[in-house]
């Protein structure tokens, strides 16, 4: 076998002295018969011209050898290479367009394939990922996720068997006191056995000790590598120093590695801690504030691991009902954590949509080749007369189409270069892992093989027509358009079909997407969110303990925002609508009966000064809204929104009810009885999408919180206010770090950014594959118009009128685009429904989208046939009898 | 077309020929064509158009190998010689052939 090879890598490179050879076999065996030609008495020339005789035909026992040797083969391909060049060069428009049709659909499935790759495909950055699993606390019903109190964490380590260990971590905002100059951090909190877990070597120092997650323990922080760079000089002495964090003073105790990244909390971490940070929650059943991560034992299953945390999560239950009523716990791998079902399910649609956008390239270069594969027919019959095979006919065709493919691939490898970077750029924060996304091996080798399997697909048909001509036809009939609506014809109609089917699919899904986005702005989010600017601010600071001094903090910096020029209104609250996320807490409404443990009502809390619901514009139904009055001591006042009181004062009148054990947020102090005093209208306050829940507004002068955001109402453009608006509250203590700055439209808009995102990808798919399909109607017609001209010729020479032309063409391409359209609404119709859970506030088989759609694919497909038809009725009937 | 004459040759007939006169030793193209006009009577004759890429084939399956070297007058000249391989297929090839050729002339003699 090697063998074989080494002779024919040799036979390729030494091509020369392989022919010297066979010429030197061949001339030993002519001069041999020669001198016995001699022998027997013949003259010299004689003897030659006997011998040669003899030999019958000495080029072709060489040639016959070639082939023997397996050279020819390569030699061949060579050839075939060099003419398929030659013939892409001699035709620029048709190579043009085929490798720019190519290349758009080719560079579309290697940047989607690209992101699936990067999310999906690869692993995700930790060590033995596999054995890694998010455990959540989750309700029997739901599937949602929710966080884990300490003392359950300690149960979960305490009774399973299927875990090395269990860690739980919290992300938490450090603010760092640095020469009376404040700087908010990112950081965490961890379990003491969280970096083990996810076997972290640190740099330098050591990792924590099991006492230090305990209450009371002595605070100590392990600093990323860039933060030891950027804060503590690289220098080795750090380690022990002291950093101010959250007004306490901690010891550096290690420093992790460069590049330490932890995928399953964000990756901007600088500051580790212990959540020793707590206090107070790790006794508390009821403080669920830890996420919760698990290595598996090496040979343990998910499945094994799930079955002894369900039973984990009945004894809990069992044990602690008012904590765990319904209560469950389900693991979740980390890689589906990373990237969840959702975006992975969006993005294999958008491989199957950019799939068909290659089809609908492949269908118009297929075209190409036909026509021109009509037109080289009479080359081809000739070589098929002067003895090439069908199937060398064939090769050479097919070399010819790789070498187009190929071009096409290197091009659409560009041009996805260009398109990764568009899709980085604007699906930033919409994709999880997206700083990931490269063009490595595994991309590189998709690239070329759907390049290779563009090349078989568009040339199939021209080369199972072309490569068995009927030569005594096409050379008998002598013009150059031998088969104009022959067998080729009915093929030429069948793609255009398949071509519009297709595009009509992708143009419905792109449809469905643009009405769900349009439907999704237009949801009313229950205030008024234009021209508001916010900041978020925290005072998480030891002057800042009680609600005297956060109240005075907090109302002096309202009075300097108020002041600025352009300022209509200022208020404060937490957490913000749309950037703050929720904090939920249950209650009791007093003289109703004790509700069953798990039953209690409950509500998203927000705290707010008097002028919130006047400043942000949340309407009032009922009642009063806060005032000034609203102070400390005796009765709180609560103020609740319409779907609060729906679902807990159905039939009542709230106004006048009292609220009392508000499990949220509460200081020493706080009112211990609430009166409702006011409904307000019902707010969408992180999502759109998602329904109104039961939300419960108490005074921030009475429930004061140690974060949220300030906000003023401008009466122009916010974002110009931007910088006085920081300045105005640095103004206030210049110790209290302000983040986030960004008016309130942006925050909203960053909600619906991945729906935005997909939009915007299943548009660009759509309209790429309109533009395709038009050309691909508009070049078969022309052709086919062209073929047609003698025939027009004849009928306009017998009387026929313009406009029996235009409708004789016209008409043909419409029934085509009809056909296309119908099977393109039935494959739509089955395609669609997979994208349901993408979709917002319309079906995916919404009667409307479709409709329009195929009637904009029915008037375009009609232009298309419109110019072509045109210039056939211009013909002119003496021309065209001419015309050959 | 030329190709008639070799078709009487069918094609493994005449590797099994070349083959079996490998086997004695090493020959060069127009030896082996004497050998089997001399050998069969003058019954067989084969021409350079179907030897040649015969031992070309047979040499590209690894059956045959080739050298350079002096032929009887003295001329360089191109010899083959048997492999391993070719040894073995010769055998099974004879055998098959005998058993072919036995079959054929017993149905001669005796239907």
């Amino acid at each position: 076998m090697i063998g074989r090879l080494w002779r024919r890598l040799h036979a390729l490179v030494r091509k020369e002295e392989v022919e010297r050879e066979l010429d030197e076999e061949m001339r030993y065996h002519l001069d041999r018969e020669i001198e016995r030609n001699l022998r027997d008495g013949m003259s010299q020339q004689e003897a030659c011209s006997t011998a040669l005789r003899a030999f019958g035909g000495m080029e072709q026992a060489k040639e016959e050898c070639r082939e023997a040797r397996g050279v020819r083969f390569i030699e061949e391909m060579w050839q075939d290479l060099r003419y398929g060049a030659r013939m892409l060069i001699k035709k620029p428009a048709f190579t043009l367009v085929a490798v720019m049709t190519l290349a758009l659909g080719i560079s579309a499935n290697t940047v989607i394939f690209s992101v699936i790759n990067a999310l999906i495909l690869n692993p995700p950055h930790m060590a033995e990922a596999e054995r890694v699993a998010a455990i959540w606390r989750t309700s029997k019903d739901k599937r949602s996720e929710g966080y884990v109190s300490y003392l359950e964490l300690q149960d979960w380590r305490a009774q399973s068997q299927s875990f090395e260990s269990i860690a739980g971590y919290k992300t938490n905002g450090f603010v760092l006191l640095n020469k009376d100059v404040a700087e908010r951090v990112e950081g965490m909190r961890v379990t003491a056995n969280f970096l083990s877990l996810l076997r972290v070597q640190l740099l330098k120092g050591r990792d924590f000790q099991i006492e230090e997650e305990k209450r009371g323990a002595q605070p100590v922080v392990i600093v990323s590598h860039q933060f030891w760079q950027n804060h503590l000089g690289g220098n080795e002495a750090a380690l022990g120093q002291q950093l101010t964090m959250n007004g306490r003073q901690f010891i550096i105790i290690g420093i992790l590695p460069q590049g330490f990244e932890f995928p399953l909390g964000g990756k901007e971490m600088e500051l580790l801690t212990t959540i020793a940070g707590e206090g107070g929650n790790l006794d508390e059943r009821g403080a669920q504030v830890l996420r919760v991560i698990g290595r598996l034992k090496p040979g343990v299953t998910f499945a094994q691991a799930q079955t002894e945390m369900t039973g984990i999560a009945a004894n809990l239950e069992q044990q602690y009902p008012q904590y765990s009523r319904n209560m469950t716990a389900r693991l979740v791998r980390a890689e589906e954590q990373l990237v969840g079902p959702e975006v992975r399910r969006a993005l294999w649609i958008m491989l199957a949509a950019v799939c068909f956008l290659l089809l609908i390239a492949c269908t118009n270069v297929t075209n190409l080749l036909l026509v021109r594969a009509s037109v080289r027919q009479r080359e081809l019959a000739l070589r098929v007369a002067l003895g090439a095979g069908t199937w060398r006919i064939a090769r050479h065709l097919l070399t010819e189409s790789l070498l187009l493919a190929l071009l096409s691939g290197g091009a659409g490898l560009l041009v996805s270069v260009w398109g990764l970077s568009a899709i980085k750029y604007y699906g930033a924060g919409q994709l999880p892992r997206l700083d990931e996304v490269q063009i490595d091996g595994r991309v590189l080798a998709f690239t070329l093989a759907i390049s290779v399997l563009t090349a078989l697909l568009f040339s199939l048909l021209p080369v199972f027509k072309a490569s068995r001509p009927d030569i005594n036809e096409v050379l008998k009939a002598g013009t150059k358009n031998a088969t104009s609506s022959g067998s080729l014809g009915w093929w030429r109609d069948f793609l255009v079909v398949a071509e519009v089917a297709l595009g009509l699919v992708l143009l419905i899904a792109a449809g469905l997407m643009i009405r769900s986005f349009g439907s999704l702005i237009n949801v009313n989010p229950g205030f008024d969110p234009k021209n508001v600017l916010t900041a978020r601010i925290s005072l998480a600071r030891k002057d800042y303990e009680n609600t005297e001094e956060r109240v005075r903090y907090v109302n002096q910096t309202l009075e300097r925002l108020r002041a600025l020029p352009g300022v209509e209104s200022a208020a404060f609250v937490a957490p913000m609508p749309f950037s703050g996320g929720n904090v939920g807490g249950d209650f009791q409404i007093e003289g109703r009966p004790k509700p069953e443990p798990g039953q209690e009502p409950g509500a998203n809390v927000r705290s707010v000064t008097s002028d919130y619901f006047q400043a942000i514009r949340i309407p009032l139904r009922k009642g009063r809204y806060f005032t000034e009055r609203d102070q400390r001591g005796g009765v709180g006042a609560a103020i609740i929104n319409e779907t609060l009181a729906a679902r807990y004062f159905s039939g009542e009148d709230p106004i006048g009810k009292y609220i009392s054990n508000i499990g949220a947020n509460q200081n020493e102090g706080d009112p211990e009885r609430w009166e409702i005093v006011g409904v307000v209208g019902d707010v969408h306050h992180s999502s759109l999408t998602k329904a109104a829940t039961p939300e419960l507004y108490l005074p921030f002068q009475q429930n004061s919180w140690s974060w949220g955001n300030f906000f003023v109402r401008t009466t122009n453009n916010p974002t110009a206010l931007s910088h006085s608006f920081t300045e105005a509250i640095l103004s206030s203590d210049k110790s209290v770090p302000v983040t986030n700055v960004q008016p309130l439209t942006e925050a909203i808009s960053d909600t619906v950014a991945q729906t935005r995102f997909y939009t915007l990808l299943f548009t660009l798919f759509g309209v790429s594959g309109l533009v395709l399909t038009i050309t691909g109607i508009y070049g078969v017609l022309s052709y086919t118009v062209s073929q047609q001209t003698q025939e027009i010729g004849i009928r306009m020479a017998l009387g026929a009128q313009e406009r029996d032309v235009l409708k004789l063409v016209i008409g043909h391409g419409l029934v085509l685009t009809l056909v296309g359209i119908g099977l393109g609404g039935l494959m739509a119709l089955a395609a669609t429904r997979l994208m349901q859970n993408l979709l917002f506030g319309v079906s995916a088989t919404d009667p409307a989208t479709f409709v329009a759609v195929a009637v904009v694919a029915a008037l375009v497909a009609l232009m298309a046939c419109y110019f072509p038809a045109r210039r056939a009725a211009k013909v002119d009937p003496l021309v065209a009898l001419r015309y050959e | 077309m030329k190709k008639q004459k070799t078709d009487l040759w069918k094609q493994g007939t005449l590797e099994l020929l070349i083959l079996r006169l490998l086997r004695s030793g090493q020959l060069n193209g127009w030896d082996i064509m004497q050998r089997i006009q001399l050998i069969s009577g003058e019954v067989l004759s084969i021409t350079p158009g179907a030897l040649y890429p015969a031992l070309h084939r047979l040499e590209e399956r690894g059956v045959i190998t080739s050298v350079w070297g002096e032929s009887a007058n003295n001329r360089r000249a191109k010899f083959y010689k048997l492999t391993a391989a070719g040894r073995k297929q010769l055998e099974s090839e004879r055998q098959t052939w005998e058993q072919f050729s036995g079959a054929i002339e017993a149905i001669l003699r005796d239907a």
